[in-house]
């Protein structure tokens, strides 16, 4: 009875094993062998996510395999991020991160990793700016909120969209060179925020652009600077924050990508090859710049670099904010 | 399941009085509090004004302790207990009440254990056979059975359908 | 008028072409899928699915998402009635009523009301947001930190009335599931709170993690210990599979009461949107002449929440429509979409972009109509299914329960986790706390800290701020009315059962 039993589930089972080898492994030499796995260490549909799906899915159709984009969301993100630090060194397992990579470095005490050790830096893929918004009319400028909340202390506010978020260190960094204090207010996400901005109850906030972009346009909100290097493509009667008069506070929100150290130097470098093309391919600009990004191309060396400063700016930044270490 | 339960007039009145529901509750909301408010020994409270951390968790910890001690009284001082346990038939002891309690939870256990190092397939095999124990009336190739279809069901839902990043079988 | 008349032509003349037409099938029929199974949820869904949209017209790719919202709405409602298995916030309230009708034999009235009541809804939702939006976005936008402090203190406050036992129970269940909405990383100060050392819980509990937990697992393990003899889930024989005249009568007014709480509460973006289902349940046991009827298989209790749910997922709709203000994450990622096809989400859309907009205010209502003739013959099979031996419907409900808890994160923790929130919600059928009460504090208790909190730092800690916006004050005190009026007839009933008992 139970034999026989058996047996019948297992012709099904059977069918499903034929099924599923024909999808498996094909035991190829170079890379990429099988579909790769793209961990993005936040909900789909975050920013990042967008962003990694936008560029990934050109990635996908230059190396001929599938690219499988997985949300491993989680303690700020360092879930995923560990989970590629343990992953097969083979370049079947990428990590697509941000600006965060760089914070949680420091806000979490033992993530389980080592940032600056166990990733082989590949490229920035594209950043998006943060700008400086306020209630229509309420300041003429960047200096103008500032001496504001100099001549009251205690007066001035900022939203965030969360403690140690992008846009609270873009904050502090700005008060930080401008040597004052503000009350953070932090909130859920970015609409919450941009509807207390609009009533005039918070006083400024740096959002990243694309939320913003459209409220900026119908004059719902006073864009008074952008925290990049360079003034915004959208924006470019706007001034950047060290233009404003405040240098040493610049901050960006990049994302990019990284390896498991121990890959192999050739499959790095075909991604970052890879990569690049992607970047380079007009429908993939076009879609980033829709989205407000705008692509971020580097060297694997510079790019590393970049990642070392980011992380040490940022250790900065936590300490004067006042974020708690975990 | 009308079936009323043997007199208990032989048992220990402490242990009758721990069949009470609302002893049990009051119990039960007392512990999780003062497991609440162990963990939350070291949270920075701050003030009204300027909450931090621990401030509201502390707060909620204290309230739910006093209204289980209300629950609790609420159960003790009720005269006599009108619980005539009718959920407990006669061959249904204490050991076949826990019976489904334990095998799906430690079928769901073995399901998330399983899942990402063996693959689809194996986990509901694992999940079928060990919570089909929690019912005496599914015989044993049933369950087979049943996760055979559930496993060709799964896949053709989430994998083939949805396209959920799930392995069916373990890496070979 | 005749502009409203014209706008709305356009608006059906773009959605109605054959394309649109069909993408708002596709997006009806996934929704309706993925709202049926726990767990995975429309917003995995969408994203998954946002690639595709790169190559579609803006507009069919943004009836298609729109339909999957909804058509969850719809599929959420199914589970939570046949298996007790609520996959979001809204279901939960669902389940109270609508599934004790199932196992009365009412699964097909239940089922049926759902979608009638979600259509009537979903157009009354659909005719205010063409003719309203811009002045109830200037409603949504008066809501700070303090307004919806008040909001959430009223919420529940009315959360006690959701439970049809003991008060005191009611009220301890609530503060326990403030309790473990706290669990994870504070957002004002980035610090943990009772996650145990886990980083598995730093980032909280998911909603659908617990609810799949207490309500479908917790069940589950309920019916298993109920006797040994063969049963199915259905108590008596299936009567019929449409509502009788006397429901209809009963159901119809509770569906025009939840369109309009729902409405209003949709347009609030900071989470209006999930008290619409509560407050439409406390309402109508409230208005009720029985109200001990609720949860017995009240059929009001399942037409108002299920109304209201749908107007309020219609009209969460106005914030993004009219200002590019997402007010939930399915939102957001339509905002992604949007962009991604070079559409500026704000103020300007209704007007620079009037196909667009129309066009989707039109789907919507289409949408709607075509959930209603997907869902209404698929009664006869969804009640087919509880005819199946309980051994192998058991089995089939808790493997669903496992891969949906793990496709939220894909995390296997959740899935453990799960399970021990199943073990808990047998605890609490067999100790008689209700856990429906427990879900509304969960829900509700980050976003009543976040706002109080927020609140105090925006007014640099003065609570007068309470009192000075009109609006809070006015809801704080009609939370202090509604305090007196939930607690007077419990504390009288208490007092009878202890001289009865």
């Amino acid at each position: 009875m139970v034999r026989r039993s058996l047996s019948a589930a297992f012709i099904p089972m059977a069918a499903l094993v034929t099924l599923v080898v024909s999808f498996g492994p094909a035991a190829a030499q170079s890379w990429p062998s099988k579909p790769v796995r793209v961990i993005v260490p936040f909900t789909a549909g975050s920013a990042v996510d967008i962003i990694a799906r936008a560029v990934m899915e050109q990635v996908s159709t230059q190396i001929g395999q599938p690219i499988i984009v997985e949300n491993r969301g989680g303690a700020g993100g360092t879930l995923g991020v560990g989970m590629v630090a343990k992953a097969d060194p083979d370049g079947h397992t990428v990590l697509v991160h941000s600006t965060t990579h760089a914070v949680t470095a420091t806000t979490y005490a033992n993530p389980g990793y080592d940032a600056r050790k166990d990733f082989a830096a590949i490229t920035a893929l594209a950043n998006v700016p943060n700008v400086l918004v306020t209630a229509p009319g309420k300041y003429t400028s960047v200096k103008d909120m500032i001496e504001a909340g100099r001549a009251k202390p205690g007066a001035l506010n900022y939203a965030s969209a969360g403690a140690g978020s992008g846009a609270h260190l873009n904050a502090e960094r700005l008060l930080l060179a401008a040597g004052i204090k503000a009350q953070h207010v932090p909130f859920k996400g970015g609409p919450e925020a941009l509807t207390e901005i609009m009533a005039g109850r918070v006083d400024f906030y740096f959002v990243p652009l694309p939320p913003a972009r459209g409220l900026i346009a119908g004059k719902k909100v006073d864009a008074l600077a952008v925290s990049s290097a360079t003034r915004a493509q959208a924006l470019p009667s706007v001034p950047t924050t060290v233009e404003a008069g405040y240098p040493d506070s610049e901050y960006n929100f990049w994302m990019g990508m990284f390896l498991p150290v121990k890959t192999p130097a050739a499959i790095a470098a075909r991604l970052h090859e890879e990569a690049i093309k992607a970047l380079k391919n007009p429908a993939v600009i076009g879609r980033l710049d829709k989205a407000g990004a705008e692509p971020m191309p580097m060297t694997p060396k510079a790019f590393d670099a970049f990642v070392r400063k980011e992380i040490d700016v940022n250790a900065t930044l936590v300490k004067a904010a006042g974020i708690e270490i975990n | 399941m009308s079936t009323e339960s043997p007199p208990t007039a032989q048992q220990h009145p402490l242990l009758r009085l721990l069949q009470r529901k609302n002893v049990l509750s009051g119990l039960m909301f007392i512990a999780i509090a003062a497991v609440g408010l162990w963990a939350s020994r070291n949270y920075p409270v701050g003030t009204a004004l300027r909450m931090s951390t621990g401030y509201v968790p502390r707060l909620l910890c204290w309230l739910l302790m006093g209204l289980g001690a209300i629950v609790l009284v609420q159960g003790l001082i009720e005269p006599h207990t009108p619980e005539p346990a009718r959920e407990r038939t006669a061959e249904d002891g204490v050991i076949a009440q826990l019976r489904p309690v334990v095998l799906v939870t430690v079928g769901l256990i073995t399901f998330a254990l399983t899942l990402e190092p063996l693959g689809l397939v194996l986990a509901i095999l694992a999940l079928v056979v060990i919570a089909s124990f929690a019912t005496r009336e599914l015989k044993f190739w049933e369950a087979l059975a049943a996760a055979a279809g559930l496993s060709v069901l799964t896949w053709a839902i989430f994998i083939l359908g949805l396209g959920l990043p799930i392995q069916m079988w373990p890496d070979w | 008028m005749e502009q409203l008349l014209a706008n709305l032509g356009t608006g059906f003349s773009v959605a109605l072409t054959p394309a649109n037409l069909g993408f708002a099938l596709l997006g009806a029929l996934i929704g309706t899928l993925i709202g049926v199974l726990p767990g995975i949820g429309p917003i995995a869904t969408i994203a998954m699915l946002l690639p595709l949209t790169f190559h579609l017209e803006p507009v069919s790719g943004l009836i298609m998402l729109a339909g999957i919202f909804y058509g969850a709405q719809y599929g959420g409602s199914t589970s939570a009635i046949l298996v007790n298995l609520p996959g979001e916030t809204s279901s939960v309230v669902t389940c109270i009523d609508g599934h004790q009708m199932a196992r009365q034999g009412r699964a097909g009235a239940a089922l049926a009301i759902a979608a009638l009541a979600s259509f009537f809804a979903g157009t009354v939702a659909t005719g205010v947001i063409a003719m309203l939006a811009p002045p109830l976005a200037r409603i949504g936008q008066s809501f700070g930190a303090p307004e919806y402090f008040a909001l959430m203190t009223l919420g529940l406050i009315a959360a006690v009335v959701l439970a049809h036992g003991s008060v005191v129970k009611a009220i301890a269940m609530i503060v326990l599931g403030l309790l473990l909405g706290l669990v994870g990383t504070d957002g004002q100060t980035a610090a943990q709170r009772f996650t145990f050392d886990l980083t598995k819980l730093s980032d909280g509990i998911d909603f659908a993690v617990l609810a799949i937990g207490v309500f479908g697992v917790g069940e589950i393990i309920a019916n298993l210990t109920r006797g040994g003899e063969s049963r199915s889930l259905l108590a008596q024989g299936i009567s019929r599979l449409m509502p009788t005249r006397d429901e209809i009568k009963l159901a119809w007014p509770a569906a025009m009461r939840g369109t309009a709480l729902g409405g209003l509460l949709g347009v609030l973006p900071g989470g209006g949107a999930t008290l619409s289902s509560f407050a439409a349940y406390v309402l109508e046991k409230k208005v009720a002449r029985d109200p001990s009827r609720f949860g017995h298989g009240a059929i009001e209790g399942v037409a108002g929440p299920e109304a209201a749910n749908n107007a309020g997922a219609q009209t969460s709709f106005i914030p993004m429509l009219t200002l590019g203000l997402p007010g939930n994450a399915v939102m957001a990622l339509m905002i992604g979409a949007m962009m991604i096809h070079g559409i500026q989400p704000g103020p300007q859309v209704m007007t620079e972009r009037p196909a667009l907009f129309w066009g989707m205010v039109a789907s919507m209502w289409i949408g709607n109509l075509m959930l209603l003739v997907i869902n209404l013959p698929l009664i006869g099979i969804w009640v087919q299914l509880l005819k199946v031996p309980y051994r192998f419907l058991f089995l089939a409900v808790l493997l669903f329960c496992a891969i949906g808890v793990y496709t939220i994160s894909n995390s296997a923790f959740a899935v453990i986790l799960a399970a021990v929130f199943g073990v808990a919600g047998y605890i609490f059928v067999r100790l008689e706390c209700e856990p429906a009460p427990m879900i509304l504090g969960f829900v509700l208790g980050p976003l009543m800290e976040d706002n109080l909190r927020r609140a105090m730092r925006i007014s640099g800690g003065d609570p007068m701020i309470f009192i000075e916006r009109p609006i809070a004050f006015g809801l704080l005190i009609a939370a202090a009315i509604l305090l007196v009026i939930v607690a007077l007839p419990s504390i009288r009933s208490g007092r009878e059962r202890a001289f009865q008992d």
